[in-house]
């Protein structure tokens, strides 16, 4: 029990210092989707427990499919954790999907994955009247002055140089 | 050898040239001020996440923001609708898109002005990063946002990615117009966006 604990805290501690994801928890099992809301055409990442199995386990949802992972032990603390990514097909529509892992011991987690589906539009909203706008026209002043500074330069330029050869 | 007149020609010609860009660049809407902002970045530390609840509230204090929200959708040519010209202190959830406090963007546009009027985000522009917002939403939890930038873009090119698809942790973004006047079907030529990323919530 302490060391399923451990593990708990450790995997916490894994998936960064995200606090509370959408999980779920049944005798140490879990489940976790990062992020747990998401855009179709994107992919979400699976975490879960199952306990000490080494066999494959399925994470299926009506957003995704079924996922099957195969757990991994991980070096340090000996313990099995299931790690996969998904992709939410770009068709799906928006909503709140149930996500279930299935764990070979025929327990299991659900969690919640949200779902958006916008057309992403390059053009920005139109949001103003016109009441504070300036005239497109700004800057022109600072284009005739500089262009005017930038001749009487050239100017400058080949007085001098005649100056010069004249003398 | 050394020749100070022609020497002074050259500078003054450069000087020139320079004010010319500068006066081209603030007829197109580009600010030499914003080449030397700080990239956006995202708070360090926890963050929630909240389960989806639409907004019904948005308050700015630092820039006397405080203003109902309701759902916009999408006009016909496919960019986010907007409240009605004549709602000046009103703002617009985009509600295809993530609610305050769920992972990724969620989108708040709101008016610089009407026709004859300052409008709800016309100081939009003045909020600087570190600055908090507080957006309150309907199962009475207030989501509080800190402000990542502030940045001008061109209506037509908007970076999509970095606007719309940062699904990495709860944010929001809030639209306003901006830049010159264009009028006709396209107003103000530019956006101006605020980026802004969840760092606490609480009841309200």
């Amino acid at each position: 029990m302490r060391s399923v604990l451990r593990a708990t805290v450790l995997a916490l501690g894994l998936a960064g210092a995200v606090a509370v994801p959408a999980a779920a928890r049944a005798d140490g099992e879990y489940l976790r989707i990062t992020p747990s809301t998401i855009q179709a055409g994107f992919q979400v990442e699976i975490d879960a427990y199952c306990g000490d199995t080494v066999n494959p386990v399925t994470v299926s949802s009506d957003a995704f499919g079924v996922v099957t992972i195969t757990p991994r032990q991980d070096p340090q603390t000996n313990k099995y954790y299931i790690r996969g990514t998904a992709t939410v097909p770009s068709n799906t529509k928006a909503g709140a999907y149930k996500v279930t892992l299935k764990c070979p011991s025929q327990q299991g987690a659900v969690t919640t994955l949200n779902v958006v589906n916008y057309a992403v539009q390059s053009h920005g909203p139109h949001t103003g009247g016109g009441f504070l706008a300036t005239s497109s026209t700004s800057g022109t002043p600072m284009i005739g002055a500089g262009a005017a500074v930038a001749g009487a330069g050239v100017l400058l330029f080949f007085v001098a140089r005649r100056r010069r050869v004249q003398a | 050898m050394f020749r100070p007149s022609r020497f002074l020609a050259v500078v003054i010609v450069l000087g020139g040239l320079f004010a010319v860009g500068l006066g081209l660049g603030q007829r197109h809407g580009f600010s030499l001020a914003d080449m030397f902002k700080p990239p956006a970045k995202a708070p360090a530390g926890p963050f929630p996440v909240l389960d989806p609840s639409p907004p019904t509230r948005i308050n700015i204090p630092s820039i006397g923001v405080s203003a109902p929200v309701h759902a916009v959708g999408q006009e016909p040519d496919g960019t986010i609708a907007t409240p009605a010209l004549h709602l000046r202190n009103e703002a617009g959830w985009y509600r295809e898109g993530p609610s305050p406090g769920q992972y990724g963007p969620a989108i708040i546009v709101g008016h610089v002005d009407t026709k004859d009027k300052p409008a709800v985000f016309h100081r939009l522009r003045e909020l600087s990063p570190g600055q908090r917002i507080e957006i309150v939403r309907r199962d009475r939890t207030v989501a509080i946002f800190e402000v990542n930038s502030v940045e001008q873009f061109g209506k037509e090119v908007l970076p999509v990615p970095r606007v719309y698809q940062d699904f990495t942790r709860p944010g929001l973004r809030l639209i306003t117009c901006g830049g010159n006047w264009v009028g006709g079907s396209t107003g103000y030529a530019d956006n101006v966006i605020v980026f802004a990323s969840l760092i606490e919530s609480r009841k309200a």
